[in-house]
């Protein structure tokens, strides 16, 4: 056969293996892309007790998180909605183009700033050279699910301060955080668009944690010193624009920080 | 970021739901393969079937000198259902029930053009196998049909003088001593490699 060996081509484990968890932007890239709902190929599922991160439907419920569907009725081992089953052992993804964050990085992790490969990946062993593994784009596709991590946080906050509101023993339903994730992401493409792919490559590349006092005194000074900090506060801008009888909230990172120290045994 | 905006008739296509028309018998040109294959970094045999066919037509290739000929189609998925055709390989199905076409802008032109055909120089609409509405000129763009037709056409002819040189070399026994599918897919693949140099090269 002519075409060029290729680890992932009869393997398609990680489609079947692992649960794909979903970020706002997956989901409204998905969404927009395919002319799907969110229903038709998210699942929603709740975060274990203490968990810090997910999106509430009613002020004293559980913190939800999102993941891609799987064929049929959902079951973890089950194929990814989206995997294409061809003969001969080959799959491949339906919608590669417009995949998750959690799919575009596998099976790298960030590690001390680089980008190393996952110790527990389903990859048969050998499957990747060490060439593959070196490609600088693992470094590029992990920054910017850092960064579409942080904004999620941000948007699920402004969701979740809406919900902190509401009467208790009522709530709101699932049909309607869609509906706010895909009217906010909107925003965010558009913000998204006013840049220049130079300028967002370097958002992207320095994309860090919320920023320390430091940073923020610097920034006032040198704007193109932190492009990642004035591009999160302007993504915040458009976040916030929603709800505007909610208070705004504070950074989700520092109050995540803020849980995690409250959880942290003491010596 | 962006979303690209889509044709009326995309947008009406992306909609159905129960996309019949993805269980029809689909007979891809070989440049829909080749472009497939290479998309998808996947053997033409992953996704087609073969079948013999008992009337003479120009698409229909060999492989010995028997007198038998075949031709392509893409594959089907596997199904319980025998009231329903099975739905195409590349089909995706949600868990609410919509239908998705995996190869998205990949897909055979024969796909794309759909319900769209030229007869003679008119464009018309033929939506037999299509349940989901009745279709109208007013829903598609007709010069960006008419040139998709065209092109559907003009691939199908290409597709027939592959098909003929292969059956030369089948008839002249230089295709190897037993030629089979596999066979004829790799030939397939050379051949729309070497058809896209030469278009690049013509381009350059």
């Amino acid at each position: 056969m002519s075409t060029p060996p290729d680890p992932c081509a009869t393997c398609g484990l990680c489609c079947r293996v692992y649960v794909v968890p979903l970020v706002g932007r997956d989901v409204w890239r998905i969404s927009t892309r395919q002319r799907l709902a969110p229903e038709e190929f998210v699942v929603v599922y709740p975060n274990p007790p203490g968990a810090i991160d997910g999106f509430r439907l009613a002020p004293d419920g559980p913190l939800y998180a999102m993941a891609l569907a799987k064929k049929g009725r959902y079951a973890r081992h089950r194929a990814c909605v989206f995997l294409l089953e061809l003969g001969g052992g080959y799959s491949r993804c339906g919608i590669y183009a417009d995949r998750p964050d959690a799919c575009r990085v596998y099976p790298m992790v960030s590690w001390k700033g680089m980008a190393v490969q996952r110790t527990d990946a389903a990859c048969p062993p050998g499957a990747w050279t060490s060439a593959a593994l070196r490609d600088p784009s693992w470094r590029d596709r992990l920054q910017r699910m850092d960064m579409d991590m942080d904004i999620y946080n941000e948007v699920v906050a402004r969701w979740n301060a809406r919900v902190a509101r509401l009467p208790a023993g009522t709530g709101l339903p699932l049909a309607e955080f869609f509906s706010y994730l895909l009217n906010v992401y909107d925003g965010l493409a558009a913000l998204e668009r006013t840049l220049d792919e130079e300028t967002l490559a370097r958002v992207v590349a320095s994309w860090s944690t919320l920023p320390t006092a430091a940073d923020l005194a610097a920034a006032e000074h040198e704007p193109d010193r932190f492009p990642w900090l004035r591009y999160l506060q302007r993504a915040r801008a458009v976040i916030n624009r929603f709800y505007p009888e909610v208070p705004i909230q504070r950074p989700f990172a520092l109050v995540r920080e803020e849980m995690l120290a409250r959880h942290r045994p003491r010596p | 970021m962006d979303t690209a905006p889509l044709s009326r008739k995309e947008e009406i296509w992306l909609a159905c739901r129960p996309k019949t028309c993805c269980a029809a018998v689909v007979i891809p040109s070989g440049r829909d393969i080749w472009r497939i294959a290479r998309a998808l970094g996947t053997p033409p045999w992953s996704f087609l079937v073969y079948f013999p066919t008992p009337t003479p037509r120009r698409d229909a290739f060999i492989l010995d000198t028997s007198g038998r000929r075949f031709r392509i189609a893409l594959a089907k998925q596997p199904s319980r259902r025998t009231a329903t055709p099975p739905p195409c390989i590349f089909l995706l199905r949600t868990g609410a029930g919509s239908h998705r076409c995996g190869l998205g802008a990949n897909r055979p032109l024969a796909c794309q053009a759909f319900p769209a055909r030229l007869v003679g120089e008119v464009l018309c609409l033929d939506p037999r196998g299509c349940t989901c509405r009745a279709w109208s000129l007013a829903d598609v763009d007709i010069a960006h049909e008419r040139a998709l037709a065209a092109r559907c056409q003009a691939e199908a002819e290409e597709y027939i003088a592959v098909v003929e040189a292969w059956n030369r070399r089948v008839a002249a026994g230089a295709a190897g001593p037993h030629p089979d599918f596999i066979a004829y897919c790799d030939y397939l693949l050379h051949t729309y490699d070497a058809l896209a140099a030469g278009d690049e090269g013509g381009r350059a």
